[in-house]
Order: C-alpha cells, then structure tokens, then sequence
C-alpha cells in the first residue's frame, strides 16, 4: 500500500461517514417516478384517464419494491457500514428544521402566488449544494445541478415557460433527471472509490 | 527550536502504517464496518487485511465480530475506546506536526 496522503484519508472518512448517501442507484428509481410525474402534465404524456393512473401506480410500487433490493446489491458488493447517528445530529437538525421547510415554503409560494421569478430554482439550487456538503462533497455533478435549478428561474422569468403547473412539469423533469444522472454518477464515484481487488494484489486504496 | 521531524519519531507505528492508518480511520468516521468494506475501500487482499487487523485487535484498538446475516458469514469491525482516542490523539499529533514543518526555519 502506498503512503497515503491528507486528501486520501479525508476522502475515506466522508465516504465512509456518509456511506449511504453514496449509494447512488438508490435514487435512480425515484428520479424516474418524479419525471413521470412532471412529463403528466405536458403533451408528451401518451398516456389518458384510467390507464395513466395506473401506470403511475404500478410505477410507485415497483420503486418500492425495488429499493431493498438495490440496498442488497450495495450490502454484497461494497460491504456494510453503520452510521454513527451522533455525528450527524447537526445536519439532521439544520435538514429537518431549516432547509426542508425552506424548500416546502418555496414550492408553495411559486405554487400559490406564481411570482415572475421561479423562487424554487435558487432556493433548491442552494439545497442541492448543502446536500453535497454535509454529504461528503466531492462529487462534482451537484455543482452542475444545482446550476440546472438556477437556470430554471431564469426560463420562467425571460417568458419561455409560464408561472403555475408548466413550469413544475418542467421543474419536476429537471429534478427527477439530477436523481437519475445524479445518482447514477454518485455510484459511479463510489466505484472507483471502493474498488474489487484480486486476490494476490495489493492494489492502492482510495 | 527542534527540528519537527525529530518529532516523526515520537509517531505511533502501529498506527502509522498506511494500511492500518486507513482502517482506522475508516473505522473512526462510523459506528462499524464489515470486511468487505475494509477491503474494498483499502484495496488490501484478504490475508494482508487480516494480518492488520489481528495486529490491532491484539493492540486493543479494534474488536472483531465474526457472525451470520441471512445464512451470510459476516466479520464486522470496530473501533474500542482506546482505539477511538488513540486515532484521534494521532491525527492531533499528525496536524501539531504539519504545523510546526510549515514554522520550521532551519538554522543558517
């Protein structure tokens, strides 16, 4: 194994720290559910009336039945880690008390008195951003979403797509597509962090 | 003033060893870890793992637990109390040592 460096062993206690935030093929079913929901309310939805209920259904309940089994693939292929919940206390309290309600509050205010200024695209931009902080930062993709979001406020405000339902199809494609390609370049991350090693060669860590 | 890498010495070299200085600190930033994540995330081979960890078990800075999930055989470490402060004691000394290297001046 060779010398390590600060940054080898910073990267190993982020990682391991926030392991299951890592784990990105967890979020990749939901992005989907999301983005079939934003794509509902377009002319793109090729679906109408009782088969499009059914569908979105069908889609909710094969997300949930496949979240223990991605759980299970990350369990045996990169190993288990338990969390140290003491030392995420401040995130959770600073999650669930701040940031949360700030992201409900600008869903409801766009949603409610449609402003010229699409007041949920900084607002989850700023969201995305403390997500990869208190995450274990690296992870480059969530500076390039949390750009995605801000974009949005300007597609609404120049007049390219109006306040009000529209604009949340279109808010609801972006986000369930920062899930998916998030996700998928989250686990992406992770494998080249955990890495398989053959047996007989002691490879480089991190 | 002494030279800091005089200091070096002083480091722990149980600890110190690259390998065993990534499991430690893997292991610090949780509650605990199976092997297979030790494994995967210091790219050590099954024997080489295990003869550090042995080492420091024996040290008494990691327990070891060898048990079962669903019909799975599943060793899971972590750090005891001696082996938590002994890692952070580490990284104090690691940073007092950065530290005084960026001060040094040697003597003209």
């Amino acid at each position: 194994m060779h010398t390590m460096n600060p940054g080898e062993l910073e990267r190993i206690r982020s990682v391991t720290s926030n392991y299951f935030f890592w784990q990105g093929l967890r979020w990749v079913p939901l992005g989907l559910v999301i983005m079939a929901f934003g794509l509902r309310h377009t002319t793109w939805w090729p679906l109408a009336g009782a088969w499009e209920e059914v569908f979105l259904f069908a889609l909710v309940v094969l997300v949930m039945a496949v979240s223990p089994l991605i759980g299970r693939y990350y369990r045996r292929t990169f190993g288990q880690v338990r969390d140290d919940p003491e030392a995420h206390r401040r995130r959770e309290v600073v999650k669930w008390f701040f940031v949360y309600p700030l992201m409900t509050s600008s869903l409801v205010i766009d949603l409610v008195f449609k402003p010229a200024l699409f007041v949920t695209g900084p607002v989850w931009a700023g969201g995305i951003l403390a997500y990869r902080r208190s995450t274990g930062r690296g992870r480059p993709h969530y500076l390039v979403a949390s750009l995605c979001m801000l974009v949005l406020s300007l597609v609404q405000w120049l007049g390219f797509v109006e306040p009000g339902r529209r604009m949340f199809s279109v808010f609801g494609l972006v986000l369930g597509a920062i899930y998916v390609v998030g996700g998928l370049l989250d686990h992406r991350e992770l494998c080249q962090i955990l890495r398989p090693v053959k047996e007989g060669q002691d490879g480089a860590a991190v | 003033m002494e030279p800091p890498y005089k200091s070096l010495a002083e480091l722990d070299r149980l600890i110190h060893e690259p390998a065993r200085l990534a499991i430690l600190t893997a292991l610090s930033s949780c509650r605990s870890a199976d092997f297979l994540y030790l494994q995967r995330l210091t790219g050590l081979s099954k024997g080489n793992l295990s003869s550090h960890l042995a080492k420091l078990e024996v040290a008494g800075l990691v327990t070891i637990e060898k048990g079962y999930v669903a019909k799975t055989p599943t060793t899971t470490l972590s750090l005891t109390k001696e082996g938590r402060s002994g890692i952070e004691r580490h990284w104090k000394r690691l940073g007092r040592l950065r530290a005084a290297a960026l001060e040094w001046q040697p003597e003209s």
